[in-house]
């Protein structure tokens, strides 16, 4: 990586290897990194490593090999009071109010008096807060809990965000709200990094992705990117036509993914030949499609490619 | 010139006052207080008040003596569960506030010590209001509390020192070990060698200030030694708290 690219990025890791004492190792030789402005998703299996980097992200661990730096820090804990961290589970004060628990969290990170007021103030407020902020926690509900996490993240108004799993657990409403803020927040150009299992959630909050698997990177790239490989072409024939018919008559079989009725699924890549094949026989096209996979087919082939030599059902265009 | 002296001072008593170490203790202490816990340290006092000092009346000396040794275990108890609570997986969100893990461990040891002085002076109202002492004195008071006091404090941090995340098991082998040595070196189970004796006898000089300020609890009696062991018990508690905070700093955090 070059020293401009370096400084540019919030975290960087090269060869990044951690090895648990029991001898397990969560991450091998990563190398990764997340430019400043950008939403980016962590997706992985569980024990796939996403944990682990974020441990070693916010020096709650320290990596085997490898070099790690966020925000320009070598010495991560350095970079925590830029940092707004959200833990997997909404672990707080639960005897606390949830405006007393952020007054304390906003002194530790050294706002006081009128500051202080303030930052809780509208920290309470952006998470929807504000009435139950003089309630005990443990009278919370899961999703009020994780909004009030999320606010003690929010309260120093970090440049870099660690969100690990956001909305998991949550009911409906609150992982609507919860995914209203991190829009909020991607929109005021702040860096994300988000680990979650929900792959529609990372699609839409996200604008790059690393997919993990037993703790090595196996997919990296723009989420549009990814789900705009166009390597499957749907065409549709005329309504009389049956799509199977046509395959077995014109000899294009193999490269026939699926056919349903009228429709024609193909790979990309035998666009030309399948074309070709059709207009020689003069068979009457209506429409010609590339289809666009979600991120969960871009998931399933990165991390099963096995179960994913035919396009699921569930393909769009 | 002297208007910016005073502006710098209280600035300088500002920052100490924020700082996060202290934030940490308050909302340790907060915790700790809203968990009960605090209050079963006051009831093991009572406890202590009535297993020593009934039915009968006690001399000044025997209350500063045993004192140090019932307050000296509730130094070991109490810490011991405010640490594991304020250790669970809650820290994480405190942790990633601070740029140093030793302002955290630093909080805690101001929590456990400081608590040591209303658990102290909770006990000696409670023997003066039931009138369970002979002879009080404030000079044997006052130099009983300078002599108890420290002793508390100094087992309190250790206390916070020797806990998870801060020490290893294998930290607190060692330190265990220490103390069998120290014990076995003052009365031998089996019979030893002179020169063994001898050399055993080496582990207790750690130990020297401790017993200096039993000595002036007990007695009274404050000499240069006295104020000596003192000062050395003032050095190991800030000793202890920057080993602890070295430690922490370098350990692998996996809290549940």
């Amino acid at each position: 990586m070059s020293s401009a690219n370096e400084a540019d990025a919030v975290v960087a890791c090269t060869n990044l290897t951690k090895v648990y004492e029991g001898g397990t190792t969560a991450l091998k030789d990563l190398t990764l990194s997340i430019e400043r402005g950008m939403s980016f998703g962590l997706l992985g299996e569980n024990g796939a490593g996403k944990s682990t980097l974020v441990r070693l992200i916010m020096g709650f661990m320290l990596p085997t090999k490898g070099e790690l730096t966020v925000l320009g820090e070598r010495k991560v804990s350095r970079a925590h009071p830029r940092i707004g961290y959200l833990h997997e589970r909404p672990y707080v004060e639960l005897r606390f109010t949830g405006h007393t628990y952020l007054t304390y969290m906003a002194q530790i990170s050294g706002l006081w008096g009128r500051a202080n007021r303030q930052r809780v103030g509208k920290a309470l407020e952006l998470v929807d807060l504000s009435s139950a902020g003089h309630e005990k926690l443990a009278t919370y509900s899961k999703g009020m809990l994780q909004r009030l996490c999320i606010a003690q993240a929010l309260l120093t108004d970090p440049e870099f965000l660690i969100l690990d799993e956001p909305t998991s657990g949550l009911d409906p409403y609150s992982q609507w709200k919860v995914r209203q803020i991190i829009g909020e927040l991607r929109g005021r150009g702040k860096t994300l990094l988000i680990c979650s299992h929900y792959l529609a959630e990372v699609e839409t909050l996200c604008d790059t992705v690393a997919i993990l698997q037993r703790g090595q990177l196996i997919r990296r790239g723009a989420v549009k990117e990814l789900i705009h490989t166009q390597d499957t072409v749907e065409i549709l024939l005329r309504d009389d036509q049956d799509a199977n018919e046509v395959a077995t008559h014109l000899r294009i079989d193999e490269h026939v993914l699926e056919t349903e009725d009228n429709l024609l699924k193909i790979h990309a890549a035998a666009q030309q030949e399948v074309l070709a094949a059709l207009v020689g026989a003069e068979v009457a096209i209506q429409a010609l499609n590339p289809l666009s996979r979600t991120l969960e087919e871009v998931y399933i082939q990165a991390t099963r490619p096995e179960t994913t030599e035919k396009v699921p059902e569930g393909a769009k265009s | 010139m002297i208007h910016t002296a005073n502006t710098k001072a209280t600035k300088t008593k500002t920052g100490l006052l924020r700082s996060p170490s202290l934030t940490v203790a308050r909302l340790t202490l907060a915790g700790y207080l809203r968990s009960g816990w605090m209050w079963g340290e006051f009831v093991v006092v009572v406890v202590f008040l009535a297993a020593l000092f009934f039915p009968y009346l006690e001399s000044t000396a025997y209350f500063n003596g045993t004192t140090i040794f019932s307050l000296g275990a509730l130094a070991i108890l109490g810490p011991t569960i405010m640490v594991r609570q304020a250790t669970s997986a809650r820290a994480y969100l405190l942790l990633a506030r601070l740029t140093s893990r030793a302002a955290y461990s630093r909080g805690l040891m101001l929590t456990a010590a400081l608590l040591r002085i209303p658990l102290y002076a909770f006990f000696l109202a409670l023997v003066l209001l039931a009138h369970r002492l002979t002879d009080p004195t404030a000079s044997t008071l006052f130099w009983g509390a300078v002599g108890i006091i420290p002793i508390t404090i100094l087992v309190a941090v250790l206390t916070v020192a020797l806990c998870t995340p801060m020490a290893t098991r294998l930290k607190r082998i060692y330190f265990l070990a220490w103390v069998a040595l120290v014990l076995f070196s003052f009365k031998p189970i089996f019979a030893i060698p002179a020169w063994l004796e001898t050399v055993l006898s080496i582990s207790q000089i750690p130990l020297w200030p401790v017993a200096e300020c039993y000595t002036l609890s007990v007695t009274g009696n404050a000499d240069l030694f006295s104020l000596l062991g003192l000062l050395l018990i003032a050095c190991y508690c800030i000793l202890i708290a920057l080993v602890a905070g070295y430690w922490l700093e370098k350990r692998e955090l996996l809290l549940y």
